[in-house]
């Protein structure tokens, strides 16, 4: 809009000049007559004026206005390198905008009938100006301004334009307008007046006057239809607003850990239940509907997850179940059980540092200045809890009290710290009530495990293999399995322990006391005679029969090998009971380290080696011992050196392929139990009845323990049962009070002799002990 | 079940009577003390210090290795030893008197 209105505004400017050059021509003209009015003359945008005063400016001064602007400089160029060539720069807009009003005055375009009027209407006129064809109005200038000239000299002229191109109706306003524009054009020439308004009036009537033209009625048509406008609906809906929760937590590694253990479990029992699910479908398809073929009928199935869903709940049993008085779970109980016994096992840590201390570290530094001989230092004292000695209940009938003799102690083979201890009598036979108690060095005050048993214990026995088995000899004839794990059923927290299998009467049992149970370890897997890996028990018992009993699936079946005769005091036998054979009663046995046979000792004093089909070896029968032998035990380096000890004082070392014993020693009293040293093939340890503990070497000395201390008090209680352990440097010795002391062997009494590189353990020992036995033959 | 309770009563029981033990407190996952050898006051007091004490060091053993958990902790100090065994359902705390 600018730069045409600048245009409009120049041609203007040229109207003024040209107006002003007119009047100055007209004067020139009446003054000299002389030129000719074709001088007048000029071109379209190129104005020639001669000023008035020739005189003051000599020639012609030819100004000419063009929108250009001739300082300017064309085809500027400009090097640009990145295209290495001069480049045209684009002209900018070389128009300055000197005047702009935006009025609200809105272009009409002017008709006929309001040519009139709008020649007198200012604000017409204005936006007459502001028409946008520059050049046309230009023209239509030139063609007016030649027209103003010929209007002002003829004002009829004008009058006539004025009724040719004006309307009919409005006829007589329309000349009057013509008049007073003529007239008012002519004004500003007499007047001077250098008002633009008024001046542009007298164009714009010059511009009517001449080529305006009223739009054909006939040709346009206007028409103007309005649809129905649809009315504007609001429609809102407004929903209930969402419930809002405010949720803070805290998560870490820990949390998002188990939320994905959860999620995992969850999904593993889904596919555990949809395995279930698809399990019986296909049962149920393969039973109810042979016809039907492999794909699963889809009418079918449905009924089948119905039947089979109804199953599975029932055998999970509801885990979180909250009890009355605790409100723990059942797994929970189960938990805190198992957390009490951890607990309990600290307190004794505490309570008990100072032997545990002892038991591992200490080591009797007195024992260099009185070599060979050497010291036991108490340690533990093992006690069963006065609660299981009382009388108890079982089946409906009151049991007596059990007595409180230790008759065995037996340690087990996988767990270093693990004991059994059983509790009979020693006197009375027929005690009605005995007592396992399996008891930890780690807690001297409550044993691991105990089980209760209807009759005195006469002997224990660990399985060397599945060390969790544990034979159980009693009084009254039975033989017993008790399975010591602890199971824990993972659905109900059932705790099932101490699983007893017992011989039955129904199957055969033996009527009299059984003295000495072992297990016999299955060495050779392919035996001809008992391939399988079944249990296998030898079991000895007052009327001299040495039997087998065979353990399968829980049940205990018994094979009789051998009735050992009756061998000793030919006066009874002369006497004799008629018929009535006397048969040997047993009272120890020991089976061979390599399984082979057995040596049962007999209450008669003889020594009776048994092989394993129950035939007496031809070295056997031995008479070892005056009276009753007490303890028979092979050697656990040398296989064919045994010890037995008996109520004749004596403790014997034999050779099975010597009639005589090889080593006598003489205790001075009833020799209650004796044990070989698993430390050294030629320390043994035995305890007479008197209390005291007696442990030699052959190595060393032979007349001289190496160490002679009494253990338990005299009178008070009297030694029963003594066992060295296998792993530890202790012994444990039972007493008739039902305690077990348990001993620490100073340095002296547990030497182990150097090995040398090229020859094994066993052997060192063996020789060491062949040895010695050669300087006593 | 039955058997179960009376197992753990009779194992409680004979913690109790152990040397030098000076009180069991068993609490439930909520805190509250379920089982308690101790006079009220006291109870109530280990309930709540050891509570929070069995909480931050089951989150430092847990932060230190998501897998892991705390089974077990014991305090000793001058006078006693406090053993607590955490679990998600329950505590069991013991107090025992330092043997020397």
């Amino acid at each position: 809009m600018g730069p045409k209105l600048l245009q409009k505004r120049i041609s203007n400017l040229h109207h003024k000049l040209l107006v002003n050059r007119i009047r100055a021509a007209d004067a020139k003209h009446h003054e000299s007559h002389a030129k000719k009015p074709n001088d007048r003359r000029w071109e379209a945008q190129n104005y020639t004026w001669n000023v008035d005063d020739d005189e003051e400016i000599p020639g012609t001064v030819r100004i000419v206005l063009s929108a250009a602007d001739p300082q300017r400089t064309k085809n500027q160029v400009v090097y640009s390198i990145p295209d290495r060539c001069f480049i045209p720069l684009t002209p900018e807009n070389s128009s300055v905008e000197l005047f702009d009003q935006t009025s609200s005055s809105v272009y009409v375009e002017p008709t006929a009938a309001s040519d009139a009027t709008n020649a007198f209407n200012p604000v017409l006129a204005v936006t007459d100006q502001a028409r946008p064809e520059a050049d046309l109005t230009t023209s239509d200038a030139d063609d007016t301004v030649s027209e103003a000239f010929d209007g002002d000299r003829s004002i009829d002229t004008t009058f006539g334009h004025g009724t040719s191109g004006g309307n009919a109706a409005g006829g007589n306003n329309t000349s009057g307008a013509a008049l007073d524009t003529s007239r008012s054009d002519h004004g500003p020439m007499t007047e001077r007046d250098d008002d633009p308004m008024e001046m542009n009036a007298g164009v714009k009537s010059l511009v009517k006057r001449k080529g305006a033209k009223g739009i054909n009625h006939f040709s346009y048509c206007d028409r103007a239809t309005q649809t129905t406008v649809p009315p504007v609906r609001s429609n809102a809906i407004q929903t209930e607003a969402p419930p809002r929760v405010s949720f803070t937590s805290l998560t870490n590694a820990w949390i998002i850990y188990d939320a994905y253990h959860q999620d995992l479990a969850a999904q593993q029992h889904k596919i555990q239940q949809q395995a279930l699910i698809n399990s019986a479908a296909e049962v149920v398809n393969k039973g109810g509907a042979p016809s039907t073929s492999s794909t699963a009928p889809v009418g079918v199935a449905p009924d089948v997850s119905v039947t089979s869903t109804a199953a599975p709940p029932a055998t999970p049993t509801v885990v979180f179940q909250p009890t009355g008085e605790t409100a723990l779970s059942q797994a929970g109980v189960s938990r805190l059980d198992a957390s009490a016994h951890v607990i309990e096992r600290m307190l004794n840590q505490n309570t008990y540092d100072d032997i545990a201390q002892d038991f591992k570290y200490w080591e009797d530094a007195a024992d260099e200045y009185r070599e060979p001989e050497g010291t036991f230092m108490p340690l533990w004292r093992f006690t069963p809890p006065a609660t299981m000695l009382r009388m108890f209940e079982e089946n409906g009938c009151m049991r007596n009290a059990v007595p409180s003799h230790i008759t065995a102690i037996c340690w087990n083979p996988h767990y270093k710290d693990l004991f059994a201890i059983g509790l009979g009598s020693r006197d009375n036979m027929t005690a009605e009530s005995g007592l396992v108690c399996v008891f930890s060095l780690k807690s001297p005050t409550h044993p691991e495990r105990s089980a209760q048993l209807q009759a005195g214990v006469s002997s224990l026995d660990f399985h060397p293999e599945f060390w969790q088995l544990l034979a159980v000899g009693m009084h009254d004839g039975h033989v017993a399995v008790i399975d010591l794990t602890v199971r824990k059923d993972s659905d109900t927290f059932a705790v099932t322990n101490l699983i007893t299998y017992r011989s039955s009467a129904m199957r055969g049992k033996r009527t009299v006391p059984i003295t000495q149970i072992n297990i016999k370890q299955i060495l050779n897997h392919n035996e001809t005679v008992c391939s399988n890996r079944n249990l296998r028990l030898f079991s000895i018992s007052m009327d001299g029969c040495l039997c087998l009993w065979l353990f399968v699936q829980g049940e205990l079946y018994p094979t009789e090998l051998i009735t050992l005769p009756f061998q000793g005091d030919n006066k009874l036998q002369d006497n004799n009971f008629g018929t009535l054979a006397l048969t040997a009663s047993c009272s120890c046995m020991a089976m061979h380290p390599n399984n082979s046979m057995v040596l049962v000792g007999t209450d008669q004093g003889q020594l009776w080696p048994v092989s394993n089909e129950g035939e007496i070896l031809n070295w056997g029968p031995v008479n070892a011992h005056q009276g009753p032998i007490y303890t028979v035990q092979w050697n656990p380096f040398h296989h064919q050196v045994f010890i037995s000890c008996g109520t004749d004082w004596l403790v014997k070392i034999w050779d099975q392929r010597e009639k005589e014993a090889l080593v006598v020693i003489s205790l001075g009293c009833c020799v209650e139990d004796c044990a070989f040293s698993p430390f050294s093939s030629t320390a043994f340890a035995c305890m007479s009845s008197n209390g005291k503990v007696l442990l030699y070497d052959l190595n060393i000395c032979l007349h001289k323990p190496l160490c002679s201390q009494r253990i338990t008090p005299q009178r008070r209680a009297q030694p029963t049962v003594l066992s060295i352990a296998p792993f530890h440097p202790v012994i444990l010795v039972g007493d008739d009070k039902g305690h077990v002391t348990c001993l620490k062997l100073s340095p002296n009494l547990r030497k182990v002799s150097r090995v040398p590189e090229s020859s094994r353990a066993i052997e060192v020992e063996m020789d060491k002990l062949e040895r010695n036995l050669q300087y006593i033959r | 079940m039955q058997s179960s309770n009376s197992e753990i009563e009779e194992t409680l029981k004979r913690i109790q009577s152990h040397k030098g033990v000076i009180g069991v407190v068993v609490i439930n996952n909520e805190g509250i003390p379920i089982k308690s050898t101790l006079d009220n006051a006291t109870t109530i007091q280990y309930a709540g210090l050891i509570s929070q004490l069995a909480d931050k060091a089951c989150s430092v053993v847990r932060e230190l290795d998501p897998t892991n958990d705390l089974t077990f902790f014991r305090i000793r100090t001058k006078k006693h030893e406090i053993m607590v065994a955490p679990d998600k359902e329950y505590m069991l705390i013991v107090v025992q008197n330092q043997s020397d």
